[in-house]
């Protein structure tokens, strides 16, 4: 498969973006640059939160992304440019956080939500305030709605904010009513939700899979698709989607051959059962390549891949698919060679232009304010 | 024959309602929603629509189904002997009858 160009100009006030990286780990040197943003009660807790019980004998970070000063991968400004923003010529980097944080695992759901505003304080503080290509996501806590609405309202309007981040995890599926008020703020400041996987099966989440706990992290990774489809289906039929129509929802790193599968189902059924979702005013599959999003990791590899190009097109990826490589785990797909090569109009959109609309980025990411 | 029911209609997720009560009728192998005065579909009312006949409820003492039920006799041959070609049901209607038109 022949690579894609890399662009050695970013963009300017006449140049579009042509590369927007969607799932860009950022990470702390040392928790105390967290600890110290919580609030008194919880700084002798310090961030504490229930660990991955699936070992990745691959490890979790790319050891070639480990400063050299052997801090963690993805904690040094520098590094990131050098290893990954410059060697693909990326524009736009979308920080969505640290996954390990597990925000949905925790029990204590006034000690997550502060868990959550700290870390974006530090996110706004530390990351977004460098400028260059760094836009970012608020982290939520779900299980404390109202607190998280509030935390939007304050934080989120930051130039350099633009989404809002829930674990992939929760205790309910993400449709049910609960959650609703954090839904009505990030709608309201024009923040599209994004859902980033991680947490499933920990703490106090469900199980990884509809058929229980796996037994490695080789299963747990395989089915990362399936607990989004959980969440989606909920934001789709308990009416999320309808009554915040102009809410915009991003599915992070569950891969996208699903989608279509996804879509079709849910229209067949809709045909016979509209009456249980009768706020739905169009089909099912249209609230979703409307207001929904996905990222392309893990992109899925068929031994054709023809057939992935054909995937990309029955979800109409020219409206619905964003890159993005998940730098610097593991599993970083390359901005080069991850997807097949497409028509012009389909590979800008995917590489670039959705993510451009969605997150409303203007051409040249130094022209956005810093704080 | 499908159950005749009514459906759901909501503006808000909060707000369901009833209604159609014994306007609805549900196709018997899929569920599908169909109005039972106009055949329209419930999901798609424009481009999906059930097969429907002219349909009206007339007093005996107006009688004319002999007549109708003659009407719309398939093409496919006589039946021979006693026997019915079909399961059938004792019906009994009592001072009004419900006539299709086929």
């Amino acid at each position: 498969m022949s690579g894609r160009q890399v662009e050695q100009s970013t963009g300017s006030e006449d140049t579009a973006p042509t590369l927007i990286d969607c799932d860009i780990h950022q990470k702390w040197k040392d928790p105390e640059e967290v600890i110290a943003y919580l609030p008194d009660q919880y700084k002798d807790r310090g961030v504490q939160s229930p660990s991955i019980l699936y070992d990745n004998v691959a490890e979790f970070s790319r050891r070639d992304a480990i400063p050299d000063d052997g801090s963690p991968a993805g904690s040094s400004i520098e590094k990131m440019k050098e290893h990954h923003f410059e060697e693909f010529g990326v524009d736009y980097a979308v920080l969505t956080g640290n996954s390990y944080l597990n925000l949905t695992a925790l029990p204590n759901r006034d000690y997550a939500a502060e868990l959550a505003v700290a870390n974006n304080k530090w996110v706004i503080d530390n990351w977004l305030s460098e400028g260059g290509p760094f836009v970012g996501s608020l982290l939520a806590a779900p299980q404390k709605p109202e607190r998280m609405a509030e935390m939007i309202r304050e934080l989120g309007d930051h130039p350099r904010v633009v989404q809002v981040v829930m674990p992939m995890a929760s205790q309910h599926p993400y449709g049910h009513e609960y959650y609703w008020p954090m839904y009505e703020a990030a709608e309201e400041m024009g923040l599209p939700i994004a859902m980033h996987p991680y947490t499933e099966g920990h703490g106090v989440t469900r199980p990884p899979t509809g058929a229980g706990h796996p037994n490695t992290y080789f299963e747990w990774h395989t089915l990362l698709g399936t607990y989004a489809m959980g969440q989606l289906v909920s934001l789709v039929a308990e009416g999320v989607l309808a009554k915040f129509p102009d809410l915009n929802f991003v599915v992070i790193e569950g891969g996208l051959s699903w989608v279509p599968h996804f879509l079709w189902r849910m229209d067949k059924d809709w045909k016979a059962l509209r009456a249980q979702v009768p706020y739905l005013q169009k089909p099912p599959s249209e609230y979703v390549r409307d207001q929904v999003r996905f990222t392309t990791q893990p992109i899925e590899e068929p031994d054709n891949p023809e057939h992935l190009l054909q995937i990309l097109e029955m979800m109409h990826a020219e409206e619905t698919v964003m890159f993005a490589s998940d730098y610097p785990h593991w599993d970083t797909d390359s901005p080069m060679y991850a997807l097949p090569p497409m028509a012009d109009e389909m590979e800008h959109a995917v590489m670039a232009g959705n993510a451009q609309e969605l997150y409303g980025l203007p051409n040249d990411p130094t022209s956005l304010p810093t704080n | 024959m499908g159950k005749v029911t009514g459906t759901t209609s909501a503006t808000d997720p909060e707000k369901v309602e009833w209604q159609d009560d014994g306007q609805i009728l549900r196709c018997p192998w899929h569920g599908w929603e169909f109005d039972i005065a106009t055949g329209e579909s419930v999901f798609n009312p424009h481009k999906v629509r059930a097969r429907s006949f002219d349909t009206a409820v007339e007093s005996t003492s107006d009688n004319t189904s002999e007549e109708s039920a003659t009407d719309g006799g398939c093409d496919c041959g006589a039946v021979e002997g006693d026997q019915p070609p079909v399961d059938t049901y004792e019906v009994d209607v009592e001072d009004q009858q419900v006539v299709v038109y086929l």
